[in-house]
C-alpha cells in the first residue's frame, strides 16, 4: 500500500510539474506561467479593445474604461464573466484565457493608469445627474451614489469607479442590470444594484452617465 | 449616302437630348467604373455598397491628405480622391452607403466554420480580440467602423496582410491585431467574411 | 499620274486595271496590321480622370481591367482638376530596317519623300485626338491623322459613345450607344483587328500577310450600334455599318481617289464576350463577325462581292501589384463569294475563303518595362487573280512571328509641371515565316524588270527601333 500511495504521489507530482513546464501551449493559458512578457502580451490584448490606455472604446459594444479601476472589482468581475454570474460570450472566453496568477499584476497595471476620460458624451444633463449622484433621490428610493462610489466616484474595495467611464457604457449597463449582471443569486455582489437600477428612470440613468462620464 | 446620313443624324438627336437624362448617376460613376457597375466590387477595388457612411468619408479624406498610404491606395486611390471637394464626399458616401450591399462569397467555403470563430471569439489563447466588438455580431459595422461583412476574400486578406505588415491605421488597433494572425487564420477570417450578407446600412 | 488615271486613259470609262486599286487597298492595310493608325496612351484621358497611364494600360496600348471599364462606360469618368478640352497629339517617329532592301520603285504608294530602300527613319503617323468627355454621359475618342510625308489628313479610327446605367434581371448594367467608322475600333479588349498586338509596327514594308475584310473595311464606312455590359461579366454588341459614298469619304480624307470601294446596304457586325475574373486574374471568351458587302472600285454591274467574317478570341489577363500578362488568342474564318471581281476578272474563284490566327503575349514589369511575343498566320484559298500579281503559288498564306521590347517611363506619371506626357520607347522584331505562299521567291519576280531581286519571306523581317509620344 505505501508503494502504491508513493507511486501515486509521485505520478501525481509529476503531472504537476509537467502541467506548469515553459512551452506548454495546448494545455491552456490557465496552466501557462505568469511571465512578465505573457503577461505583457495578455495586457497588450485588454488594450486591443478597451483603449491604448484602458479609456475604454466605442465600437459596435463600448468597451469600458479600465484606467484607474478598483482592482478588486476587475478581478470580481472576470471571476463572475468565467462563471457565467455576469453574462457576456466574448468576455467569457477572454476570462477564460488569463491564467489566475497573471491577474494581480494585469490588474494593477490597469489600476495605475490615469489616461483622460474618454469623452464625447452629450452634456445637456449634467446638473441633473450631478445632483441625483450626490444627493439621490429619496423619492424614488434611489440612494446617493456617492455614497458608496464615493464623492469623486473613484470607487473603493470591491465598489466600481465611475469617473470617467463611457456614456454609451454607463447607459447600457445599468439598462441590462437585471439580465446580464447578477445572475448567480443574491450572494452576487452585483445583487445589490438590482433594486437601484429598477427605480431609475431611463432620462435619469442618462443624466447619471453623463456626469461621471466627465469626471476625471 | 442617304441611309447613313438619317442614321447618323438620329444618333445625334437621340443623343444630345438623352444627355442629361441619366446624368446624375455621372458622379458614381466615377467611382463605379473601378468599384463595380453596382458599387459591389470588382477585383481589387472593394465593394463600397451598404457601406459605414462614416467609414467612407474618413477613407475619402484619408485619400486625399496621403494618411492612407498602403500599395493599392497610392497606385489608384490618391488620384481618385484628390480632387473631390467635401460636398461630393459626403454625397458620395451617403448614396453608397444606402446602397444593399451584396457578398462577395469568394472565399474559402471550408475554413468559414473557423473564420466564423474567429469573429466571434477571437482567440484568446493568442491574444486576438474578437473582432465583434467593434465590428458587430454581424460584421456590419457601426458610425465610422466599416463593415466586413461581404467584401471580398482577396480585399479583407490584403487589408489584414498590409496592417501586418505595419500600415498605420491611426489610432484604431488593427495593425495590433493583424499581426498577431497567422496566414491560415487570416485565410479563415476573410473567408467567412465573404460569405455574410447585409442590409444597406442605417444611420 | 496616279494608276487609276492611266488605267482610265487606257481603257476609257470602264476601267479594267480597276484590280490595281483593289490590289492596293489590300496591300495598304496587310502592311503591319495598321488599320486604323491606333491611339497609345493618351493624355487627355489621363488629365480628365486624374489617373496616371499605370491605372488603364498594362502598357501603352494594351488595357488593364479598369481600362477596359474606362472604354466601357464611355470615356466620361472624370476625377482630375482639368476644365481644358480632351485634346491630345501623338507622334511616331522610328527606324526600320528590313533584312532586304526594298525594290527601287516598289513599296506602298505613294512612299513619303526621302524614302530609302533601307534604313529609314520615318515619322510614320502623327495624330491629334479630341478623346474624353464631351458632354454629360456622352464622350469620345476621335483620331485625325496626316502622314508627313504623304500629305493630307483624314478622319482615322474613331467612335463616339454615350452609356448610361439600367439594371436587367436584377443586375446592373450598361448599356452603350455606339458611333464609330471602324470595325473592332470600338471593342475594350486587345485581340480583335484594331487593338490586338502589335498595335504599332512599321508602316512600310514592302510586302505583309494579307489582312481580312475587316482590316479593309477600317475608316471608310460609318456605323452606329449598341452594346451592353451587364453585371460586370458579358458583353453583347450589334453595331450596323454602311458605306459611305465618294463625297463623304473625300470630305474625311478616306480612301482617296476617284474610284472608292462601295458597300450597298447595312452590315452587320456583332461581339459577345464573357470575362470572368477571380481575384487578380482575367479570362475572356468571346465572338464576333461581319457580314459586308463591296462593289470595289464602285464598278457596278458586275455583282456584289460578299464577306462573311466569324471569329472567336480569348484573352486571359493577369493584372497583379508588380507586373502583368496578358496572353491574346484570335481567330477570323472568312468564306468570300467574289461575284463582282470574279466577274470583272480581279479574282479566279467566285468562292474563297480566308483564316486570320494570332496569338500573342505580353508581360509588363511596373507598367514600364515590357516583353511581347507573337504569332501570326495567315491562310486562305489559291485565287490566281487575287494574289498572282505576289504569289508565285497564288496564295495569301503567310505567317510569322513579333518581338517587342519597350519602355514606357512615364506611365506613373511624368516629371516636371507637365505631367501627363506619355511615350513608349521599343525596338520591334518582326520575322516572317512564309509570305503569299511561299519562302524564296515567293512572286516568282526574280529576274523580272522592275524588281530589285529575289523576294523572299525572310527579306522582309524588320527592325523597328520607335518612339509613340503622347501630349
Amino acid at each position: 500500500m505505501k508503494a502504491v500511495r508513493l507511486r501515486v504521489a509521485l505520478t501525481s507530482a509529476l503531472a504537476i510539474f509537467l502541467a506548469s513546464a515553459p512551452g506548454q501551449t495546448q494545455a491552456g493559458a490557465q496552466d501557462a506561467p505568469a511571465t512578465a512578457g505573457a503577461t505583457e502580451a495578455k495586457f497588450e490584448y485588454c488594450t486591443t479593445c478597451h483603449g491604448p490606455s484602458a479609456q475604454g472604446f466605442r465600437g459596435f459594444y463600448t468597451m469600458p474604461r479600465l484606467a484607474g479601476q478598483q482592482p478588486q472589482y476587475i478581478e470580481n468581475q472576470l471571476r463572475a464573466f468565467l462563471e457565467r454570474r455576469r453574462l457576456n460570450p466574448v468576455m467569457a472566453n477572454v476570462a477564460h484565457g488569463i491564467a489566475p496568477e497573471m491577474i494581480p499584476a494585469l490588474v494593477a497595471r490597469m489600476s495605475a493608469l490615469n489616461p483622460p476620460p474618454f469623452g464625447g458624451a452629450p452634456n445637456g444633463d449634467i446638473a441633473l445627474g450631478k445632483e441625483i449622484y450626490t444627493n439621490g433621490l429619496p423619492d424614488q428610493n434611489v440612494p446617493a451614489c456617492s455614497a458608496c462610489h464615493g464623492p469623486d466616484a473613484k470607487g473603493q474595495r470591491e465598489i466600481p469607479r465611475l469617473a470617467g467611464q463611457l456614456y454609451w457604457y454607463m447607459v447600457f449597463t445599468l439598462s441590462i442590470w437585471s439580465t446580464e449582471r447578477g445572475q448567480g443569486g443574491r450572494q452576487d455582489i452585483s445583487w445589490i444594484m438590482r433594486p437601484t437600477v429598477a427605480n431609475l428612470t431611463p432620462k435619469q440613468v442618462e443624466a447619471l452617465a453623463e456626469y461621471v462620464s466627465a469626471l476625471r | 449616302m442617304k441611309r447613313f446620313r438619317t442614321k447618323m443624324a438620329i444618333l445625334a438627336i437621340s443623343l444630345t437630348t438623352a444627355g442629361p437624362l441619366l446624368a446624375d448617376d455621372l458622379a458614381v460613376r466615377n467611382c463605379t467604373w473601378c468599384h463595380g457597375t453596382a458599387a459591389q466590387g470588382y477585383s481589387k477595388a472593394p465593394r463600397l455598397a451598404g457601406q459605414r457612411e462614416d467609414y467612407l468619408i474618413n477613407q475619402l479624406q484619408a485619400f486625399a491628405t496621403h494618411k492612407r498610404d498602403e500599395f493599392l491606395s497610392t497606385k489608384y486611390m490618391w488620384y481618385a480622391a484628390a480632387n473631390l471637394d467635401s460636398s461630393s464626399v459626403h454625397n458620395l458616401a451617403a448614396f453608397l452607403s444606402a446602397l444593399p450591399p451584396e457578398a462577395a462569397k469568394d472565399g474559402d467555403s471550408e475554413l468559414v466554420a473557423e473564420g466564423r470563430t474567429i469573429f466571434e471569439n477571437g482567440v484568446p489563447d493568442e491574444n486576438i480580440a474578437a473582432c465583434q466588438a467593434c465590428h458587430g455580431p454581424k460584421a456590419q459595422g457601426v458610425r465610422e467602423i466599416p463593415r466586413l461583412g461581404g467584401l471580398s476574400y482577396t480585399y479583407l486578406e490584403r487589408r489584414l496582410e498590409q496592417w501586418g505588415q505595419g500600415h498605420d491605421a491611426w489610432g484604431t488597433p488593427m495593425p495590433k491585431v493583424a499581426r498577431s494572425l497567422s496566414p491560415n487564420q487570416i485565410a479563415a477570417l476573410a473567408s467567412y467574411l465573404s460569405f455574410v450578407e447585409g442590409e444597406s446600412s442605417e444611420k | 499620274m496616279s494608276a487609276a488615271a492611266l488605267a482610265r486613259q487606257s481603257f476609257g470609262q470602264r476601267s479594267r486595271l480597276a484590280i490595281i486599286p483593289v490590289v492596293l487597298s489590300l496591300l495598304v492595310f496587310a502592311i503591319g496590321w495598321l488599320a486604323p493608325s491606333p491611339a497609345s496612351a493618351l493624355p487627355s484621358f489621363a488629365r480628365q480622370t486624374g489617373q496616371p497611364c499605370a491605372t488603364c494600360h498594362t502598357i501603352i496600348p494594351e488595357l488593364t481591367p479598369y481600362g477596359r471599364r474606362f472604354k466601357l462606360t464611355g470615356y466620361t469618368v472624370r476625377g482630375g482638376s482639368t476644365t481644358l478640352p480632351p485634346l491630345t497629339l501623338l507622334l511616331i517617329p522610328g527606324f526600320a530596317q528590313t533584312a532586304a532592301k526594298a525594290d527601287p520603285q516598289s513599296g506602298p504608294a505613294p512612299n513619303p519623300p526621302g524614302f530609302k530602300t533601307n534604313d529609314n527613319f520615318i515619322t510614320q503617323q502623327v495624330s491629334g485626338y479630341y478623346a474624353g468627355q464631351i458632354y454629360g454621359n456622352l464622350g469620345a475618342m476621335i483620331q485625325v491623322t496626316g502622314n508627313p510625308g504623304e500629305g493630307g489628313v483624314f478622319l482615322d479610327g474613331s467612335d463616339a459613345r454615350y452609356v448610361g446605367q439600367f439594371s436587367l434581371f436584377g443586375k446592373d448594367a450598361f448599356f452603350g450607344v455606339d458611333a464609330n467608322n471602324a470595325p473592332t475600333f470600338q471593342d475594350p479588349w486587345n485581340t480583335l483587328n484594331d487593338w490586338g498586338f502589335p498595335q504599332f509596327s512599321w508602316a512600310y514594308n514592302s510586302f505583309g500577310v494579307p489582312g481580312n475584310q475587316i482590316d479593309a473595311l477600317q475608316a471608310s464606312v460609318g456605323g452606329a450600334g449598341m452594346y451592353l455590359y451587364w453585371n460586370d461579366l458579358l458583353y453583347a454588341e450589334f453595331t450596323a455599318y454602311g458605306g459611305l459614298n465618294q463625297s463623304t469619304l473625300e470630305a474625311l480624307g478616306e480612301q482617296p481617289g476617284p474610284t472608292p470601294d462601295q458597300h450597298p446596304g447595312l452590315m452587320p457586325y456583332w461581339r459577345l464576350a464573357l470575362e470572368p475574373h477571380w481575384g487578380d486574374h482575367y479570362l475572356m471568351v468571346g465572338t464576333f463577325g461581319m457580314y459586308s458587302q463591296t462593289v470595289p472600285g464602285g464598278q457596278y454591274g458586275y455583282g456584289i462581292d460578299k464577306y462573311l467574317d466569324v471569329g472567336f478570341d480569348a484573352q486571359y489577363q493577369y493584372d497583379g501589384d508588380q507586373y502583368s500578362v496578358t496572353i491574346k488568342a484570335m481567330d477570323t474564318m472568312q468564306w468570300m463569294t467574289l461575284d463582282n471581281s470574279f466577274a470583272y476578272g480581279s479574282a479566279s474563284n467566285i468562292n474563297d475563303n480566308q483564316n486570320t490566327f494570332k496569338i500573342n503575349g505580353t508581360f509588363v514589369w511596373d507598367h514600364t518595362y515590357a516583353f511581347s511575343a507573337g504569332y501570326f498566320s495567315v491562310s486562305g484559298s489559291q485565287d490566281a487573280g487575287l494574289w498572282g500579281a505576289t504569289s508565285l503559288a497564288n496564295s495569301p498564306n503567310g505567317n510569322g512571328l513579333v518581338f517587342d521590347l519597350s519602355y514606357a517611363p512615364f506611365s506613373h506619371g511624368s516629371p516636371g509641371l507637365y505631367s501627363t506626357y506619355n511615350g513608349r520607347f521599343g525596338v520591334q522584331y518582326t520575322k516572317y515565316l512564309e509570305l503569299y505562299g511561299g519562302t524564296n521567291n515567293f512572286d516568282g519576280l526574280i529576274g523580272t524588270p522592275g524588281a530589285g531581286g529575289q523576294h523572299n519571306a525572310s527579306g522582309n523581317n524588320t527592325l523597328w527601333l520607335y518612339a509613340a509620344l503622347a501630349f
